[in-house]
Order: structure tokens, then sequence, then C-alpha cells
């Protein structure tokens, strides 16, 4: 196995083991060591951003070109954002989530081996721009991810409450009140990030629209729309509590969803591009075309 | 003392669902009454009524072969039910059992939450009531007189009462999972029992401090207002602006529903997805039970609080064993020792004077 992913499997099994960790500990009725379940966090992703540096090297780029690295960047990205964000939402378990959500992704990558597809090197043609946008919007991804995880914080807490079921471990849980705010920041950030990525992607767009996939076009049309429509409805008062919750894991599942297609189709091109989250292919297209 | 003297017919949250319970609980003026009406028995010499939000018990001392069905007849008629619906919901004992049972009640062995203390300050509430009431001789007084040394026993030997779980506790935990930080919700307390108090104080040390208060009595939710630094509401008005509050006890003595599930739910409109905690103390309730079917209403009543005190504590439930196993020794010392006095007087206890036949 090549260096670069013996280091993104450490991370992995990092992730997992500080999970199970944590879940054995909670169950037991017992709140873990947060220092060190953070520990593994920290050290998953030193493993996780050394696997996917070498791998940037390998292509002389942002490692986005198919899918098991757009899978392993959104786990990164989500940990990054993890690791940014616990200090402003300081919601208890978050840690918990994140290394479930974490380990679960970069496992998935895994799966597949032929979702490591070989690509041609350079993908981003050099442009950096276009390798900003890539990255940003899969950065969004991971916000996106972190936000599904507080809301099933929430949903589970919600559940508990409803349902007046008796167990200590429901008190680990953070309140359903900040966990629904928590997951309305991380939309927030998510659609901000998403934003500027497609800013930053449109660039091209205005100047050889013909060249950009249709799929991804609509794509990314509609995961901003819902992220638009669901922050408009939200701050209206008009989704809120366990909707609002169901709506953002509904969101998360949309956003990984558009990235499957997207490896599907563009494996069968000459120039392997695939697994660029919606904007970059087309984008990339743009600048070959004005080269 | 023969073994027919002691008498205990009652209904408790063991055997008896909420539902039911609430029909089942007496009133200070069914109090009064089944003081007022004993008294004038032949057949029962001494009598106490225990009635909490979670038991209503008549402690007797009797002669009489079938004196259970004058007193299931009497409890009958008082909450207009059938006799043989009030005997399915009730139980019925004698003697040295009566004494074990007292004994467990007052320990808090046999409380809805094991091992909770508020139970032994109602025992001897029920005894000074029965006392100035005189209905109490000397059977029953040395009964409760010793459940009150057993109760003392147990729990300064025994760890029932280890790992202090109240009602108020619970309440603030579950505030604490709905609202966060408790510092910044508005509480409102309907009728001023004694737990709502309680409850009241527990969120007050957890940092709640926007208390309203309502009650048909206006000094005495005046005075809870003032203990707490909050305001008064008109009860006649209090729910028009049920809106504004995030946090609702309801504790009033009232026979039916305070808050329906329509004024529960316009409220809810209002608050625009906001979560409201109800919780009812209530016996009988206070809140429809349908309100729980509104997404952002978590309605908890007493039932549901001591479920999870009682999960909280299973630690406790090993240590009931051993309880009772000290309270039936004591239980029989006495009986076997009030026995013995009896059987050296030659008559029985029955026979000695009754003051409050006299």
């Amino acid at each position: 196995m090549e260096q670069d992913k013996i280091y993104l499997l450490i991370a992995t099994f990092l992730f997992a083991i500080g999970f199970v960790y944590g879940f054995y500990t909670i169950l037991r009725g017992h709140k873990y060591q947060g220092l060190l379940l953070f520990a593994f966090i920290i050290g998953g992703f030193a493993f996780q951003t050394l696997g996917l540096n070498i791998r940037g090297a390998k292509v002389m780029s942002c490692p986005l070109g198919n899918l098991f690295e757009i899978i392993q960047f959104i786990s990164w990205s989500l940990i990054m954002a993890y690791i940014i964000i616990r200090y402003v939402l300081k919601l208890q378990l978050l840690e918990l989530f994140t290394t479930f959500i974490a380990s679960a992704l970069s496992f998935f990558s895994f799966l597949y081996p032929q979702w490591d597809k070989p690509y041609e090197n350079s993908l981003f043609g050099g442009n950096k721009w276009i390798e900003l946008h890539a990255a940003l919007a899969v950065f969004s991804y991971g916000i996106y991810a972190l936000m599904a995880a507080v809301a099933v914080m929430y949903l589970i807490q919600h559940y508990s409450l409803k349902r007046k079921l008796p167990s200590k471990v429901y008190n680990f849980l953070p309140s359903i009140s900040s966990s629904l705010e928590g997951s309305y920041k991380l939309l927030l950030t998510a659609l901000l990030f998403y934003s500027i990525s497609a800013i930053v992607g449109s660039m091209y767009w205005f100047q050889d629209f013909e060249s950009i996939s249709k799929l991804k076009f609509t794509m990314t049309i509609a995961l901003w729309a819902f992220s638009i429509s669901l922050v408009f409805l939200r701050k209206k008062d008009v989704v809120f509590g366990e909707v609002f919750a169901w709506l953002c894991l509904l969101l998360f599942n949309f956003a990984i969803l558009t990235v499957l297609p997207i490896d599907n189709r563009s494996s069968n091109k000459t120039r392997d591009t695939s697994g660029i989250v919606e904007l970059h292919e087309s984008s990339q297209e743009a600048v070959l075309n004005l080269k | 003392m023969s073994s027919k003297n002691l008498f205990l017919i009652g209904s408790s949250h063991h055997s008896v669902p909420l539902e039911i319970r609430e029909k089942l609980a007496l009133s200070a003026d069914d109090t009064e009454y089944i003081y007022n009406f004993l008294k004038e028995s032949k057949n029962i010499s001494e009598f106490l009524v225990l009635n909490t939000c979670n038991r209503v018990e008549l402690y007797g001392v009797s002669d009489k072969e079938d004196i259970q069905e004058e007193v299931t007849q009497l409890l009958s008629q008082l909450h207009d039910f059938d006799t043989a619906f009030y005997k399915r919901y009730s139980f019925w004992k004698r003697d040295l059992e009566v004494i074990r049972h007292i004994f467990e009640v007052a320990s808090g062995i046999d409380s809805q939450i094991i091992g909770e203390n508020e139970i032994f300050g109602q025992v001897k509430d029920a005894f000074r009531e029965a006392t100035e009431n005189k209905t109490l001789g000397s059977t029953l007084n040395k009964v409760f007189q010793k459940s009150f040394q057993a109760a003392k026993w147990i729990r300064s030997n025994t760890s029932i009462c280890r790992g202090q779980i109240s009602i108020g506790s619970i309440c603030v935990d579950l505030a604490s999972r709905i609202f966060g930080s408790l510092e910044e919700n508005n509480v409102l307390v309907v009728g001023t029992g004694e737990v709502a108090e309680k409850t009241l104080e527990a969120l007050q040390a957890k940092g709640c401090s926007m208390y309203s208060v309502t009650g048909r009595n206006i000094e005495k939710s005046r005075n809870l207002a003032n203990l707490y630094n909050g305001s008064v509401i008109d009860f006649e008005t209090f729910q028009n602006s049920l809106s504004i509050f995030d946090i609702i006890i309801s504790s009033t003595s009232a026979s039916g529903l305070i808050l329906s599930e329509q004024s529960i739910r316009k409220a809810v409109l209002k608050r625009k997805g906001l979560p409201v905690f109800l919780i009812d103390l209530a016996v009988p309730r206070d809140v429809d039970p349908k309100s729980a079917n509104l997404g952002s209403v978590f309605l908890y009543n007493m039932d549901d609080l001591s479920m999870i005190a009682n999960e909280n504590l299973k630690n406790r439930q090993n240590e009931v064993v051993t309880c009772k196993e000290s309270i039936q020794e004591k239980a029989t010392y006495l009986w076997e020792g009030m026995n013995r006095i009896s059987q050296k007087k030659s008559s029985p206890i029955l026979h000695e004077p009754q003051e409050f036949h006299a």
C-alpha cells in the first residue's frame, strides 16, 4: 500500500478508536476524558493531513481528483471545521459525533478500491482560483457534515425527551435549544463557504457557459437553493425544531449524493477529472478553452 | 390484642394508574367528611387517613369481622364508584401486615421515588390531623410512633437515602436538556403546592430568576412570589399570557383540568417553535395529557418524574431488600409485644378508653 494511503488508514483507525472509547464510556454512564478523545481527533487529523499532503504533492494540486479523495477531503474538512468551531458552539458530545462521521466517511472511502482511480496530474490546469473554488466547495461539505452531526444530536435528545426515556446517558447530550441553534449556525457557515466557492467558480461559467456540465450545474444550483431556502424558512420561523433538524439531515444527504453521479459521469472522459464537487470540472473546461 | 384489630384499606401508585388515582384522590372536604362520618361509627374504634398524591389509605382498629365491606362502601360512595370497581383498585391488609406497611411507607421504601423524605412529613401530618380529630387510641398511636422510629432507623442505618434525588432536581435536569442554561427562562407556577415550591427552589439554584405565580388563593400566590422575587398573575386571566413562559409548573388541588390542550396549542403557535416544558405535579392532573402530542411541548407528570428518579436510583432498589428485612423484624417485634401486653391485660386493646367516642 502506498504511504499516503497508510497514513489515511491510520487516521481512520484513530477516529474510530476515539469514537469507540467515547461511546463505550458514555454507555456505561460516565463522561469520557475530553482531552483523550481530542488527542485521538488531533492524531487522526495529523495523519490525514499528512496523507492528503503527500497525495497533493503527487498530483501537484489539491487532491480532489476522484471519489476516494473527495470523501477523504470531506472527512478532513469536517475535522478541520470541528477544531475551529468547537469553541464557538460549545456542544457536549460534539467530538464524539464528529469522530463517528469522520471515521464512517473515511472507512466508506476505502470500501471500493476502484473509487481511487488514477487521473492526470495538475488537475486544475495550474489555476489556483479553480483549485480554491473546489477546495472551498468540499470544505463546505465538511461543515454540512458537522451540521448533520448536530442535527442528529438534536433528534436523539428530542426523541428521548418526548419518549421520556429515563437513561442518564441523555444528560450528556446538549440541550435541544443549543443543538438547534448550533445546526443553524453551521448551516449559515456552510452556505457562506459554498457561496464563496460558487462565486469563484462562476467567474469561469460566464466566459464559457456551454462547456459546463448541465447535471453539475443543476445540482450546484439545487444544493445552493436548498440551503438558502432552509435559512430563509428558519429565519422566518416557518420551520423549526424537529422538522428543521430532519431537513438539515436531508440537506447533508443531498450534498453527499451530488458527489456520486459526478464521479460516474466523468469517468468516461479521456481526461479523468472525476469527482470534483459540482463546479470545478466545468470551470476547468472553461479554463482550458480560454487557454 | 386480637388478630382482627388492625386494618388498612387503600390504594397507591403500585397498583393504580395515574388516571384512576386522580379519581380516587381525596379533597380536604372528603377527608373531613371521612373523619366526621367514621367518628360516629360504632364498629371502628380508632382510625387515621393518610392522603397524598400517590396514596389514599385508611388505617383503623375494629373488632368487627366484616369491617372491610363497611369501609369499602364508604370510600366507594365518596367517589361515586361501584364497590367492585373500588375493590379492583384497592388493597386490604390486617394486623402485622398493616404495621409492616406503615413502617415501609414512613421509611420511604414504598414511595414512588424510593427513599424520598417527603412522605415522612406527610405521615406525620396525617398523624397530627388524626390526633386533632381525636380518632387515635393507644393501638394506632403506638403503631405510628413506632413507624417514625423505624423510619429514622432505616434512614440512618441503610443507604436508602443515599444520592439525593428529588422531583425538583429531576425537573432541573429535564429543563437543562431542553433549554441548556436556565438563566433566561421564564417560569410560571400555577398553584402553590409544596412540591412546586421545591421545584422552584431547585430551578433558582440553577440560575432561573424570572418567576410568576398564579393561583386561586391570591394570598398564598403572593407569598410564594415574594419568596422568589417573582410577580403574581391573576388566575382568571393567566392563560392569555401562557405563550411567554418557557417552563410551567402546575400543582393545584383542582379536581379538573386547568390547562386544556387548546389553550396550550394557542400558546405554542405564538411561541413559533420555541419549546415549552410543562410539569404537572398535580393529582388529579392539571394539564391535558393530549398536549404532549404537540411537537414542541414536553409534558411530564408525577409518574414520569418518579420513573426517571427511580431509574437514577437503581442502587436504592438493592437496598430495599435489606430495608424490608429490617422492617419485617421490627414490625413482628412490635406486633408480638402488643399481643403480649393485651394478653396480660386479658382484654383486647379495643376495649381501652376511646377518646373520640366520648
